[in-house]
């Protein structure tokens, strides 16, 4: 997922003007970095970097709230599909 | 409610022609609309705890239905193609365009938004301002912009919101408030939120002094 971390913060600086040296535990929508109507916008970003569609149901703030969170639920749906 | 405002309202339920009287003198809030409209029955059916807007435009009645908590800020929303009589018209036509609108349980529609006809808004969703519905809102989602696209989840959301609450500093006087306006509390907190949105300085002081 070493990649995908990268393609990430990248992301989040150049559209969502998050300096690059934010922590990966920070809140981004709880911390109020990113706002509410951007949430579809960074899935956006995740479904194009792991080649899936990511349900409405688990756009929780639990799966994408920070990058760390995001790494692991990607981890997670990824290996799901690669198992099905 | 005063004895003029009962009476205006009771008018208003009888009839349509009583509606505009009702607004402008009677000043209902939107729970009191909201009340007016169920009673008059016009539309196809309407939940419990709804509130709305007395400046919302709701035509085709009978095509419209309410879930319970749906909450309707100063938006339009129609049951009808309003293109349809000019259509007719020039093409020396008689077609019909018309569709329900369907507005499930725990529905926000913000200022300015449309709702075309057709049109089913799931529960537990949001329609932000100034967006234009015209195909259906899943369960749970926030909707924006023209054509209306997901932007968010409600869950969300409110996760978020909750976040966003345990910053602020008046976070104690929200706890304590009765209801969405406390006359008691209102000061201080205006005050608290002022201070906390612009700094502590003299009211009406602007930066050049």
């Amino acid at each position: 997922m070493k990649d995908l971390r990268t393609v990430l913060r990248g992301e989040l600086a150049a559209r969502f003007n998050i300096p690059e040296s934010f922590d990966d535990d920070s809140g981004l929508f709880s911390g109020g970095l990113i706002d509410s109507l951007s949430v579809m916008e960074l899935v956006g970003v995740v479904e194009k970097c792991i080649g899936c569609q990511i349900p409405p149901a688990q756009i929780t703030l639990e799966n994408f709230d920070t990058v760390n969170r995001i790494l692991r639920y990607a981890e997670k749906l990824t290996a799901t599909r690669g198992a099905g | 409610m005063s004895m003029l405002d009962a009476l205006l309202q009771r008018l208003a339920v009888r009839s349509a022609r009583f509606e505009g009287l009702y607004r402008r003198l009677g000043r209902p809030d939107g729970r009191e609309w909201a009340e007016m409209l169920r009673r008059r029955g016009d539309f196809h059916a309407m939940g419990a705890d709804c509130w709305i807007d007395p400046h919302a435009l709701i035509v085709d009645r009978a095509y419209i239905r309410f879930g319970s908590n749906v909450r309707l800020a100063t938006c339009a929303i129609f049951g009808h193609d309003g293109a349809m009589n000019m259509i007719n018209r020039a093409y020396g036509l008689r077609l019909d365009s018309v569709g329900k609108v369907d507005i499930r349980d725990n529905v926000y529609i913000a200022y300015g938004a449309i709702v075309l006809p057709g049109v089913t808004i799931g529960p537990n969703a949001i329609v932000s301002a100034g967006s234009v519905v015209r195909s259906d809102v899943a369960e749970g989602d926030v909707v924006a912009g023209v054509p209306a696209k997901r932007m968010g989840r409600l869950e969300m959301s409110v996760a978020m919101l909750k976040a966003k609450n345990e910053r602020y500093p008046w976070r104690h006087l929200i706890e304590q408030r009765a209801g969405g306006l406390d006359a008691a509390i209102e000061p201080e907190l205006v005050r608290m939120r002022v201070e906390y949105f612009f700094g502590s300085r003299a009211r009406g002081a602007s930066d050049s002094e």
